[in-house]
Parts: structure tokens; sequence; C-alpha cells
């Protein structure tokens, strides 16, 4: 019995290992949440092409309201085919549109996974460069979801613009007018909180590599 | 050794023993560590996606061509309108041998003379006067109206490179025309009578404003061309041209200038008018005004 009275320094040993393991513990979190976060961002980069499709059929929208409004009142079909035109544009957008919207919910949905596993991270200084993560993952996902209204309010604005340019004679000038303006003041509305959304996801990109980092994950940037 | 204390050698051992096994330990799962972290794979970190989607603001629809060929075919609807009850007012005065006389320019310094001709022959005449005119013979024009003539308006400059110089150009000038002649006379007239008529230099645009300030734009349908033949040849004109105008129904509306020619000849064709039983009588606020359309012949000076 003796023997262990003297080995009082156990204790210390055990720590020392409870530590280790630990460590251990938290390199395997970050590995699962490593899998989930870079799926989500996977998925995220088919919003690209998506994105470029928006911007590509806004510019044809906004060239055939430019025919438009150089044509004369009695260029009555020229004025009809652009409106349709113009029209279809606008559908094109919404339609895909959606798609960014299911895109963006897939990878939010698995970059959720990331919340019960951050939970668990013992670490403190790893479980605050996780929970920054996270932060950031609302913060993108409010921001997105209110572009994408926005997004929807200038569409709807179009498809009003365009209803009220199909009066031809009747046309209310006023009322047209104050449509336009509108939807002037929402592109700007949509370019701020696509610049807003464009810095937290700088912010997220730079808090996922400083969390991997922390974890003890060695880290290789895919390009887009 | 059961139960046997541990000397001071034994525990000096024993604590440098666990010491020995715990350095080892740490030693070897730092190595194993950074081995680890040698050979496990790099990896990926796939960054988020911004958004790229980009808009410029849409031009506006007042501004465009689409819109002021809407506007013209408006105002050229409503011109038409108004010049269909014109034209029914003038078949209705027709029928009661109604002639309208008008004087543009004045008042000059025959317009005293002018008046005096009309009232020896009692009749009624409508005056289109130019806003400096008025200022210079006050007089004459508070005379007209006392004698309850017509008076209407004829802008300030008289130049059609002033007067059509702008779509804002021929309503400014008659608003500025209508405040003197109220100031004179008290009158508010919204007659108008645009200098060398309102074809071809009064575009649609300058007849929306005129009309939507509350003017009504009066041309002719007899011109006397007093300001061309200087002399008797006028009269002569003229009843050729209402002999010639009786066959289509309208009563006539007689473009004559305010000036020492015309006041001179006019009681001849004052004595052919009543000699054939035709009564003047002034334009006036309330009738639809006889308006040159425009039929693809108004455009700019510019």
């Amino acid at each position: 019995m003796k023997i262990f009275k003297s080995l009082r320094p156990a204790p210390l040993l055990i720590l020392v290992i409870f530590v280790m393991t630990g460590c251990h513990h938290d390199q395997k979190q970050a590995e699962k949440l490593h899998v989930d976060l870079e799926k989500s961002a996977q998925i995220e980069q088919r919003l690209a092409k998506h994105q470029e499709s928006l911007t590509q059929n806004s510019t044809k929208e906004r060239k055939a309201y430019k025919t438009l409004l150089a044509l004369q009142i009695d260029q009555n079909q020229d004025i009809h085919a652009t409106i349709k035109k113009a029209q279809h544009y606008n559908e094109e957008q919404r339609r895909t549109l959606n798609d960014c919207d299911k895109i963006f919910n897939q990878g939010y949905s698995l970059a959720t996974n990331a919340k019960p596993l951050i939970k668990d991270i013992k670490d403190s200084k790893q479980k605050e460069a996780g929970l920054k993560v996270l932060k950031l993952i609302e913060m993108r996902h409010q921001l997105y979801h209110t572009y994408s209204k926005e997004y929807r309010h200038v569409l709807d604005l179009n498809d009003k613009a365009y209803k009220r340019l199909s009066g031809e004679s009747d046309i209310e000038v006023k009322k047209l007018e104050d449509n336009i303006k509108k939807i002037n003041q929402a592109y700007k509305n949509l370019d701020n909180k696509k610049e807003q959304f464009n810095r937290y996801t700088t912010q997220y990109n730079q808090a996922k590599w400083a969390y991997y980092q922390k974890a003890g994950l060695q880290v290789k940037q895919v390009q887009n | 050794m059961r139960g046997m204390p541990l000397n001071r050698k034994g525990k000096i051992t024993i604590f440098l023993m666990l010491t020995l096994i715990l350095s080892l330990l740490v030693g070897w799962g730092t190595i194993v560590k950074a081995n680890s972290g040698k050979n496990k794979p790099t990896i990926a970190l796939i960054p988020a996606q911004p958004l790229s989607s980009s808009f410029k603001p849409k031009q506006s629809f007042a501004a465009s061509d689409l819109n002021h060929s809407i506007q013209n075919k408006k105002e050229l609807s409503r011109e038409q309108a108004v010049n269909q009850k014109a034209q029914q007012q003038l078949e209705k005065d027709h029928k009661h041998k109604v002639i309208y006389l008008t004087f543009d320019d004045g008042p000059s310094l025959e317009a005293d003379q002018l008046l005096d001709v009309l009232d020896h022959y009692n009749a009624k005449a409508t005056f289109f006067m130019l806003g400096p005119n008025m200022e210079s013979r006050k007089h004459v024009v508070k005379r007209m109206v006392k004698e309850d003539f017509g008076v209407g308006l004829h802008g300030i400059t008289h130049d059609a490179h002033k007067i059509y110089s702008s779509k804002a150009a021929p309503l400014k000038e008659m608003t500025q025309d209508q405040k003197i002649l109220k100031e004179i006379a008290g009158v508010q007239s919204e007659l108008v009578r645009l200098p060398y008529g309102s074809i071809p230099y009064l575009t649609v645009d300058m007849r929306s404003l005129l009309n939507k300030n509350g003017f009504k734009t009066w041309d002719w349908n007899i011109d006397s061309q007093d300001w061309e033949l200087k002399d008797q040849r006028f009269v002569q004109n003229v009843i050729q041209d209402i002999q010639n105008l009786e066959k289509t129904g309208m009563a006539p509306v007689i473009l004559m200038h305010d000036k020492a020619t015309t006041v001179h000849y006019l009681p001849q064709l004052l004595d052919y008018l009543n000699k054939h039983g035709y009564q003047t009588k002034k334009l006036t606020n309330a009738m639809p005004p006889l308006t040159f359309q425009c039929e693809g012949r108004c455009h700019s000076m510019h």
C-alpha cells in the first residue's frame, strides 16, 4: 500500500492523458465538420452559374425595355413583341432565382449539421472559432433570403411595368414613372444587399480557414 | 516487499521513473501528432460563393420616344375632336350669316381709327395683340374691352426664331402677354393666335402645353393677305374667299392685320358684308377654336 501512497504524481499523468484524448476528440469533430462545410460549399459553387444567368437575363430584359422606349405608338406589333420578350427574360430570372434559393437552402441545411458538432468541441479556442463560423452561416442565410425577397420584388415591379406598357395609349405615365423609380430603388437595395452578403461570405471563408487551422487541420484553398 | 515502507532513495527512484514515463508519453504523443500531421492528406477549403448578379437602372419612361409618340397621338386626337366642334359651330354660324373678323399684330398707331371704322359699321371683331404694343397703347386696349370687342393674345416677340425656339417658348410668350392684357384691361383672355399661324412651327408638344394651360389656339379659314398685298386688292381677295367658303357651309374666320392700309380699305369690305346681310361677331373663350390640324405638317424650327 505504501507504494501507492508514493504514486502521488499519478493524477498529473491522468490529466495529461485526458488532455491528449480531448485534443484527439476535437480533431475528429473538426474533420466531420470539414466534410459538411465543404460539401455545403461545393453545392454553393453551382450558384455562380445561376448568378451569371441572372445577370444575363436582367441585361437582356433591360435592353428589351430600352428598345421598347425607342419605338413609336403606331408600331403596335413591335411593341407587343418587345414586351413579350422582356416579360420572358423577367420570367427566366424568376426561374433561376428559384433554383438559386434551392441551392442555397441545400447548402445551408448541410452547413447547419455543424451546429451540434461545434457545441461538442472541448477546446475553448477551437469552440470560439467554430461558433464564429456558425454565426456567419446564419448571417449569410438571413441576408441571402432578404436579397432573394428583394429580387422577387424587382421582378414583380417589372411585371407590373410591362402590364402598364401593354395598355398603350391608355398608359398612365405618372404611375408607370413611379413604377420605374421603385424598380431603380429596388436595384440599389439589391446591390447593397449583395455587397453586404459578399462581405459576410469573405468573413465566413476566413472564419472557416481560421477554425481548421486551430483544429490542427492542414488546409489548402480550392479555387472557385 | 508487501507492507514494507519505501525509504527516501526508493521514493526518489519511483518519482524519477514516473517522470521518465510521463516525458516519454508526452514526447511520443507529440511525435505521433506531428507525424500524423505530415502524413494526413491536406484537406480542401472550398470558398463559399459570393453573389455576382448586377443591375443597371432603367431609363425614365416619361422622356422616351414611345411616351412622346403616345402623348402626340393623344394631343392630335384631342385637337381633332375640338376641331370637329369648331366646324360644327361654324356651320351653325353660317346659317345665321355670321362672320368673324380678326386683326393681328396690334394695337398699332391706327388702332383707334380701326375701332372708329368698326364702330361706324357697328361691326364686331377680335384683336390678337402683341404685349409690347398693348403696353405702348393701353388706352386702345381699354377701349376695345369697353366697346365689347374680342381681345386675344399674339405673343411678345413676333419673331419665329424666338416664339418657336423651344417646347415651352410659345406658352411662355402667351402667358406673359395674357398677364399684360389683364393688367391693362382687367380681362383674362384664353384666345391665342400664333405668329404666322400654327402650321408648321407649332409642334404637337407646344400645342399640348398651350392646351394644358387653358389657351385656345385660333387660326383662320380666310387669309386676307393684307400683309402681302398692301393695298385694296386684299378686299377683293376676302370677298372671293367668302363666296368660295359659302359653298362649304362654313362661317368665315378672316385673318387681317391692324395696319394702316387695312384700316384704309376696310370700309369697302364692311360695305360688302352689310350689303349681303352678314353679321360680325367676336370670338370668345367659350368657343371651340378653329386650329390648323398638324396632319404630319408640324415640325420644330430646329
